[in-house]
């Protein structure tokens, strides 16, 4: 009976590996990166032993827009038809996404999927301050609970996303700042319907302020949200977006997303320590970065310490990445004024 | 359509003359919230042009006539209330001039709404134009 089970747990495993291996077997090499955005490495930054500790909330991570409340995004079927829709608000007008009974609206005050903050200056958010405003928007991986950062593992967007903040304030531009799980819990298709809730969020603020500036930032599967969005989108604003990607992978994604823009100026960054890692986009609007060799702290749910080479789920927490992001956001703001 | 930032005096009414036009932004139910275009004051009315027009964006325009009242509310905001409805608009500063670093942008327009509110000609005389902008 032992040897049976033994067996069988020796099968499941040989498996398990032979699913990863097929998952990731089209996974490209590093290499051969454009230089369409500056990707000079940093200077080394010092890389602490334990990532800094969050508070509880995203938003509280904030430097600038909090105040607002997280929402959970199938709350919002107000007419209980199972289906978002402008039958449920005007707001809602041209989305359609059906909603799984038993599973939408489930607990919400310990979930939410979307928080979208108030400007950091509500008088020069606007098209006739001296700068164009810029907006935030950051999409956490999979897993990742807006209510909870030990949630998912994509806290280190925070801290790039705070960092922005701050940037911006001292160079007088105003922002505001849009926080997203990559999936609508509850929804039939969790993660295709947060690309659709948030390319018909950001077409109603950037049509709403014509100046508007955008830059999306997506770890995991929250980069795949960015270059689905950043698609429907590069049409009409690809002037005015810009994309960064860290360690993008379709794995476990319910679709294999392959829609990427081809005017929206990209900077992907990926990794290749692990089996699960992003990889080099063959895009003439992609700059890669293979940031492998790259340290930052051991994630607290590998047991934490460090440093240690980055690994998908650190990427996001790499001094160097962060600083290497914050300067090509920083670039782009500068030539494009 | 493209942003419309300017408006076309063609469609001035005959015997209506332009008054006053600004950057405004129209609050709006759903977000995000607020709406940039331009205010426009003539002789007759007063209405919104949205830069982007879009279905979130409800309808602004007022006959002078049937305005109750333009209430200044502060931080450079307006509230218009008429007999066909309210809104309320923030006058963008742009950090120039003492107004708008006070936040009294909309006191100048609110004196201007209510003085040509007096003096403007009866709805019944404009019955069959367009109150908004065209």
């Amino acid at each position: 009976m032992k040897v049976g089970a033994l067996s069988a747990a020796l099968l499941l495993a040989a498996g398990s590996a032979l699913v990863i291996y097929l998952v990731f077997a089209n996974s490209s090499s590093p290499g051969g990166a454009t230089a369409l955005i500056p990707t000079r490495t940093p200077s080394p930054a010092p890389v602490s032993a334990t990532p800094t500790p969050f508070p509880h909330e995203w938003s509280a991570a904030l430097h600038a827009s909090r105040g607002a409340e997280a929402i959970l995004i199938s709350c919002l079927d107000h007419n209980g038809d199972g289906r978002l829709d402008g039958a449920d608000s005007a707001e809602l007008a041209g989305l359609s996404i059906p909603l799984v009974a038993g599973k939408a609206c489930n607990d919400p005050q310990h979930h939410r999927d979307f928080y979208a903050g108030p400007p950091s200056d509500s008088a020069a958010y606007s098209c006739v301050a001296v700068k164009r405003p810029l907006l935030i928007v950051a999409v956490g991986s999979a897993g990742s609970e807006l209510l909870d950062t030990s949630s998912g593992e994509s806290p280190g967007e925070l801290q790039i996303v705070a960092a922005l903040q701050d940037r911006a304030a001292a160079e007088g531009i105003a922002t505001d700042t849009v926080l997203a799980t990559s999936a609508v819990f509850g929804a039939d298709q969790p993660q295709t319907r947060m690309e659709q809730w948030l390319e018909h969020d950001l077409r109603a603020r950037l049509d709403a302020l014509p100046c508007l500036r955008a830059v999306m930032i997506g770890h995991s599967h929250g980069a795949v949200t960015v270059t689905s969005v950043t698609a429907a989108l590069d049409g009409a604003y690809a002037a005015r977006l810009f994309g960064v990607l860290i360690d993008r992978t379709t794995a476990l994604y319910d679709r294999p997303a392959a829609e990427y823009p081809s005017r929206t100026p990209l900077l992907n960054i990926f990794q290749t320590n692990e089996g699960w890692h992003g990889e080099k986009l063959d895009l003439a609007n992609a700059t890669n970065f293979d940031a492998s060799k790259e340290q930052a702290p051991i994630a607290p749910s590998d047991g934490g310490g460090g440093p240690a080479l980055v690994s998908h789920k650190t990427l996001d927490d790499s001094p160097v990445v962060q600083q290497l992001i914050e300067d090509a956001v920083t670039a782009w703001l500068t030539a494009n004024p | 359509m493209g942003p419309r930032t300017w408006f076309d005096a063609d469609k001035l009414l005959p015997g209506e003359r332009l008054v006053r036009t600004g950057p405004a932004r129209l609050q709006i139910a759903a977000p995000p919230h607020w709406w940039a275009g331009h205010l426009i004051l003539t002789t007759d009315r007063l209405f919104f042009l949205p830069n982007v027009e879009s279905p979130l964006v409800h309808d602004a325009a007022f006959w002078l006539d049937d305005v109750v009242q333009a209430a200044r509310a502060g931080r450079n905001r307006l509230f218009v209330f008429a007999h066909s409805g309210d809104v309320t608009l923030e006058l963008p500063s742009t950090g120039a001039g003492l107004a708008g670093l006070l936040g009294r942008r909309e006191a100048g327009w609110s004196r201007a709404i209510m003085r040509l509110h007096r003096v403007a000609r009866p709805r019944p005389q404009l019955e069959g134009t367009r109150r908004a902008a065209g």
